[in-house]
């Protein structure tokens, strides 16, 4: 049982992401001095890692030898015992605005700012919305994220473990920066749909999923200050990121418009921190 | 010499049934309306209606789809929402009478408000009221997906050749004051019963016959020399509201139908019959075509049913269908979605 379970000490948090848990890796680097109630630890993947990780008797591994190697290359170690935190929170791993953007891209609902895509070529078919945030939210079960989050849950059952039960958080993808702009071949969709005024409403719909798709887990949004609207990130919390490694920092290129830096990061400290409430 | 003298096996009994594989029937269907893995099918009818458009499919024919799932959901959840299921997101069509009104419809490219069903706040077509298992946001979403609806299959039934449609009740209930007949009881979905309005029917033998030359008609005014293939399901009632029993009133409304669909084949060259109703209650199979709940087929007979209709086509050597799995639900067929079997939950 861990400290935290005991009411002793501060929560030990296992923070586990890809390329995203930079952002979040950086600002606790800088200074882990706000969150005192925080016991943070960092497990970052590459690309599909993340999703090769399953939990086999209390404890969560990787279950490819490439997993294994990037994880013991990122991390220093590929094994996490369950038992050892009162916290497990996914950053990113493709939990984004981007599955709203996926049945965007070929279907439209009543309801939407920009009318329901009639004479648009090529066609867009007509679906209900309930169907359109099926598929979003059956896109957000089914990304890594998801995946790993909801294996999490169920490696996490009460007989699992003693004392109170470890929580389970997933933390949104940082939207594009409002700077791909510069992008607009890349960007494409989302910058149209943001012209279009639907925005705001594939933000609902990708949020809703996201609390639907996974029971048992928490969702964390992206925190509201640093939206742009919708369907994309305020460009001051994307400048200067980092990559993901095992020591040094390396900054992004200037146009990587993707992720966020340690700022935005820190925000989602403040997200875990308030969703585990005070240490008693 | 007399006309028995020279008949084959297959025209006796005994050599044809009784002693014969029910598995591998001899010459029970020599196809009048051909068709090669390029035809262009569209396929309708009730749910065993569904096994033929996909064993159709898998083995490589050419079945039209106006509506495909336009976005990610898995397959079980995509057939829930009516896609894939038939050559159009129409779910099952039960009677002709619903086939006569759908195609009407699709000429006229109507959505009526009067037919927006309501079941805690979400919203039905009560014309297909199991395609959509959410329901919709409003009685104005209902009518944007049907008109788009009536339009997508407007498009698809212009370019089809062969239309395969699987007869499956003669009971149904009708909207007095419009004379609409709806696909499952109103309220059993969605909507409410109104005895006052809501009127049983069991379409007699004349009326299905007429309404077989009014789709008929329907479907050649959307593509010229459109060709029919019929076949009846051989899954009984899950219930009647006739009054009576419900084994006479499925041996009545099958009765009905083969008949129909056998004079109808025979009075029309461009229109065929295949005898799947036959090949399931065989009484040489003892049953065994059927699951324990005397009602799905299996998917031995499914596959023996496609084997059969395949090899007579010409289409042996495409392609067969996978088998179906078994259900795993007592009265559920495995990927087959049907509305009519909702009116189990109400047995007592």
């Amino acid at each position: 049982m861990t400290a935290a379970a005991q009411g002793t000490g501060p929560r030990r948090v296992l923070v586990l992401g890809n390329s995203h848990i930079a952002a979040v890796k950086n600002a606790h680097g800088q200074s882990a001095a706000p969150w005192p109630g925080l016991a943070v630890e960092f497990a970052g993947g590459q690309l599909e890692t993340l999703a090769a990780l399953e939990v086999q008797e209390g404890r969560l591994i990787p279950r490819t030898e490439a997993a294994g190697r990037n994880l013991q290359a990122l991390n220093q170690r590929a094994e996490w015992a369950l038992a050892d935190y009162d916290a497990f929170v996914v950053v990113g791993c493709r939990v984004g605005i981007n599955l709203a953007q996926v049945p965007y891209r070929k279907a439209r609902f009543l309801g939407l700012p920009s009318g329901t895509g009639q004479g648009v070529e090529p066609p867009l078919a007509p679906v209900s919305r309930a169907m359109f945030e099926l598929s979003v939210r059956e896109g957000v079960a089914q990304s890594v994220g998801g995946t790993l989050a909801l294996r999490l849950v169920a490696g996490l059952q009460p007989e699992e473990r003693q004392g109170p039960a470890a929580r389970v958080m997933v933390a949104e993808q940082p939207r594009p920066s409002f700077d791909c702009r510069r992008q607009p071949g890349k960007f494409s969709g989302l910058l149209q749909a943001h012209r279009v005024g639907d925005g705001l409403v594939l933000s609902d719909i990708f949020e809703g999923a996201a609390l639907r798709a996974l029971p048992g887990v928490t969702f964390l949004p992206q925190p509201e200050q640093t939206r742009h609207g919708g369907m994309f990130t305020l460009p001051r919390y994307s400048v200067g990121s980092v990559r993901l490694t095992a020591g040094e920092s390396i900054a992004h290129p200037e146009d990587d418009f993707i992720h966020a830096n340690a700022e935005y990061g820190a925000l989602v400290l403040d997200q875990i921190a308030e969703a585990l409430g005070p240490v008693a | 010499m007399h006309p028995y003298s020279d008949l084959p096996p297959e025209a006796f009994w005994r050599s044809g049934v009784a002693g014969a594989d029910p598995a591998a029937l001899d010459g029970i269907y020599a196809p009048k309306v051909r068709i090669g893995p390029q035809t262009r099918i569209a396929t309708a009818g009730s749910c065993f209606a569904q096994h033929i458009g996909r064993a159709l499919r898998g083995a490589g024919v050419t079945v039209l789809d106006a509506e495909p799932a336009p976005v990610a959901l898995p397959e079980a959840t995509a057939r829930a929402f009516g896609y894939g299921l038939f050559s159009g997101r129409y779910g099952n069509i039960y009677t002709v009478r619903q086939l006569v009104q759908l195609l009407q419809d699709v000429q006229s490219g109507e959505a009526y408000e009067a037919f927006v069903w309501e079941r805690d706040g979400r919203f039905f077509d009560a014309l297909r009221p199991g395609v959509e298992p959410l329901g919709m946001e409003s009685p104005e979403e209902v009518l944007f997906l049907r008109r788009a609806h009536l339009a997508a299959l407007r498009g698809m039934l212009a370019e089809a050749e062969v239309f395969v449609f699987t007869l499956g009740l003669t009971e149904a209930w009708i909207d007095a004051p419009t004379g609409r007949v709806f696909q499952t009881c109103p309220g059993v979905i969605a909507g409410r019963f109104d005895p006052a309005r809501h009127v049983f029917c069991s379409f007699t033998l004349a009326q299905t016959r007429a309404d077989l030359e009014t789709a008929r008609g329907l479907l050649r005014s959307l593509r010229k020399r459109m060709r029919m293939i019929l076949t009846v399901s051989p899954v009984p009632l899950t219930a009647t509201a006739s009054g009576g029993h419900v084994l006479p009133a499925t041996v009545q409304s099958k009765a009905v139908l083969r008949v129909a669909a056998g004079e109808f084949a025979a009075a029309h060259r461009g229109v065929d019959y295949f005898p799947s109703y036959e090949l399931i209650t065989n009484p040489a199979a003892r049953g065994r075509f059927f699951e324990p709940n005397l009602r799905a087929v299996t998917a031995e007979g499914v596959q023996m049913v496609m084997r059969t209709f395949l090899a007579a086509q010409g289409l042996a050597e495409a392609r067969m269908p996978e088998p179906v799995a078994a259900p795993d639900v007592d009265g559920a067929e495995e990927g087959v979605i049907c509305e009519e079997m909702l009116l189990d939950a109400f047995a007592r």
